[in-house]
């Protein structure tokens, strides 16, 4: 009986104790969120989830040529986001992975380490702003024109739009990658690859069978967090295309603003971001359980 | 002793509390919240604005400059705070905020609507019988900036343009800023407007002359031809994207390789101030309207940024009634902007605030109120068609559905 109070007293303990970051997390994380799913369905031209409409503002999603059009090659928002998935987090694992491999153990690799990571520090806003000068089509202005003489537009053309921005945003990005991969090869301990060596083993066998799965905690991480951080990007696509030309770089994110805030279309904005966040958590969740898998 | 002391005390702030409450009822208290899109130098010009009517009634008004106000306002409607008022740049976003009665009608400041505007800004600002807005400053839309030094013989008809344009290779003849996507709505407004007139440009915006419409094709064959790869430096790409102080760096920079710069008649004030501060205005940077069939059509869109009010108090109807009056504009124009206010004598303007403000005054303006959504959705068929000028009709024939119901809302 005096062990069942002490564990009652404990329990109600532990639970006053996280009531406030529970009341905060539904403040600003639980109640926004059934808010929006809320509002997806709502009917009213405010930000009020008033009346109910069903399922019409997915079925809009589903049919907006702005969010995908079947033609060949496919074209939108949701194609776009998709070319950030598959660029942009190989890009920035691939680099932080030379550049980490090249720096470990060496001399100066803090240094190495530190340029790579310094863009980090800058904003989404403040990156794009760089770039737009970088990608200038005047080659007395853009940096890219002028290194190799062109007068390339390579934020003016619809063929290289998506990877001039997508570049960008990887160019900072991979800090991240940078400083986790750099960690993790710090972990292995270097008796074992010695004992690679003696038994014959060379850097590509060493890479593949010893470094790669010691790290593959740190990467499916690294993963994850650059998976998320991807199919919500924003400030970079909003600061240098806005989507443009015609459209042509607009990504989930992006249109779920200019429905929302820009077009004073709430309703619709939120399907979008329910739909976005959807993909989100498949995405999440099927690179979780490949990097469960042995 | 002490007690008599106590006594005079009381005595004494009772008096003082009386004058001070005399004084302060010759004024009213309270303040006002603005927001709106001036930053930067503009808004240092809108602050002297605000301290004269502090001045002058008392009541304190806190502004906040933000890029895009209309965000900052649909955030803060549906939060239940919104600021007291708002400036709406070139009334984006107002037919939105009418239609969910975020705006108010200035029912209370009719008489001055009428006396100091004219009847076609009133109109615009005007949805089933009540006006929710009145503009603050007015800008030309879009004209042509250009060197005088380069271009000794401007262009005075679309046909000497076109000539202009084709001769010329090195510099090339325009520069396109449609980065931003803005400059292709602006660009696309005024070539419809010198091509066809502003009762055709009227109609076009009421939904009455669909968007496939001949007179759209042709003026979008000029448009495309602005941004086409012949006449626009790097090509339609290098126009497309290229930002606002690319396009303007173009014609005004160091080394210019374009002829001329399509931009509002803020663009003087920008090129001289961020640009090339060496420029003498009317000697080495000049503007023509865009030219029409005709010479001297006189016709041009203009745009207001929109004063609304969102909360109607003593306080804000107060400052709407100074925003509105000669007295609050005459800041805007001494300070290099032009207003829509017909009230505000032009004499004593001088340079590109005098020109504009002439042709304001005696031009045949053309303007229109849509909705964002609209705007957008436009934009990016505006793009499409630079990118693709010869399905310039197949574009436009699957536009002028979606173009017919949102301008009908």
């Amino acid at each position: 009986m005096q062990n069942m109070v002490q564990r009652i007293r404990a329990s109600v303990a532990g639970i006053t104790m996280v009531i406030p970051a529970i009341l905060v997390a539904s403040a600003f994380l639980i109640y926004p969120i059934f808010y929006t799913i809320r509002l997806s369905f709502a009917k009213s031209e405010s930000f009020a989830a008033n009346g109910f409409v069903g399922l019409t503002n997915y079925e809009r999603l589903f049919h907006d040529p702005a969010v995908l059009k079947m033609s060949w090659p496919p074209d939108g928002a949701l194609i776009n986001t998709f070319k950030w998935l598959l660029l942009g987090v190989p890009g920035c694992l691939i680099v932080g992975m030379i550049v980490a491999l090249v720096a470990d153990r060496r001399r100066f690799q803090s240094v190495i380490r530190a340029a790579f990571f310094l863009p980090m520090v800058l904003s989404g806003t403040v990156l794009g702003t760089i770039f737009t000068f970088v990608y200038s089509p005047n080659a007395k202005v853009g940096l890219l024109n002028a290194i190799f003489g062109t007068q390339i537009s390579w934020l003016g053309n619809v063929n290289l739009v998506n990877y001039a921005v997508i570049t960008a945003w990887a160019w900072a990005a991979t800090g991240l990658s940078v400083i986790i991969i750099a960690a993790a090869l710090k972990g292995i301990p270097e008796e074992i690859n010695e004992a690679a060596r003696l038994d014959g083993a060379n850097s590509k066998q060493l890479f593949w069978h010893i470094t790669l799965p010691s790290i593959k905690m740190p990467l499916v991480f690294l993963i994850t967090t650059q998976l998320v951080q991807v199919l919500k990007v924003f400030d970079v696509v909003y600061v240098m295309t806005q989507g443009g030309p015609a459209g042509k770089s607009n990504t989930l994110a992006l249109m779920f603003f200019q429905e929302t805030f820009s077009s004073l279309n709430p309703q619709y904005g939120a399907a979008i971001v329910v739909f976005m966040s959807a993909i989100i958590v498949a995405v999440y969740l099927l690179a979780r359980r490949l990097g469960r898998e042995k | 002793m002490k007690r008599k002391l106590v006594a005079v005390g009381m005595v004494l702030s009772i008096l003082l509390i009386g004058i001070g409450t005399a004084d302060a009822a010759s004024k009213k208290s309270g303040s006002v919240t603005i927001v709106g899109p001036w930053r930067d130098a503009e808004a240092t010009v809108f602050q002297k604005v605000l301290t004269a009517f502090t001045k002058k009634t008392g009541i304190k008004v806190t502004y906040s400059g933000v890029a895009d106000p209309n965000i900052l306002i649909s955030t803060r409607l549906a939060a239940g705070s919104p600021p007291d008022m708002a400036i709406i740049p070139n009334a984006k976003g107002l037919p939105e905020f009418v239609k969910s009665q975020a705006v108010k009608p200035l029912d209370f400041m009719a008489k001055d609507l009428k006396s100091n505007f004219a009847a076609s800004w009133n109109k615009l600002y005007t949805y089933s019988g009540k006006t929710y807005g009145f503009a603050t400053r007015a800008d030309i839309r879009e004209m042509l900036w250009y060197n005088p030094t380069s271009v000794p013989n401007p262009p005075k008809t679309w046909a000497e343009f076109a000539a202009l344009c084709d001769k010329t290779s090195k510099p090339a003849c325009t520069s396109g800023m449609a980065k931003d996507a803005w400059p292709l709505d602006a660009l696309w407004t005024t070539v419809y407007l010198s091509t066809n007139g502003a009762q055709k440009y009227a109609d076009l915006y009421a939904g009455k002359i669909p968007f496939d419409d001949p007179s759209v094709l042709k003026a979008m064959g000029r448009f495309t031809q602005f941004y086409g790869d012949k006449w626009a430096a790097g090509g339609t790409q290098g126009a497309l994207g290229g930002g606002l102080m690319d396009g303007l760096g173009r014609v005004f920079g160091d080394s210019p390789d374009a002829l001329f710069a399509g931009a509002g008649s803020w663009g003087g004030a920008t090129v001289l101030d961020s640009v090339n501060k060496t420029l003498v205005p009317f000697k080495t940077i000049d503007y023509l309207l865009f030219p029409g069939d005709k010479p001297n059509s006189n016709a041009v869109v203009a745009t207001g940024d929109v004063a609304v009010v969102l909360k109607s108090n003593a306080n804000s109807q107060a400052l709407a009634k100074y925003l509105a009056s000669a007295e609050g504009e005459k800041i805007f124009t001494e300070n290099g902007y032009t207003v829509a206010n017909k009230t505000v004598s032009t004499a004593g303007m001088t340079g590109f605030i005098s020109k504009t403000a002439k042709i304001l005054s005696k031009a045949t303006v053309a303007s229109a109120v849509y909705s964002t959504e609209f705007q957008n959705k436009w934009i990016e068929v505006l793009g499409q068609i630079a990118l693709d000028p010869t399905n310039a009709q197949s574009i436009l024939k699957g536009f002028a559905p979606t173009a017919a119901s949102l301008l009908k809302q």
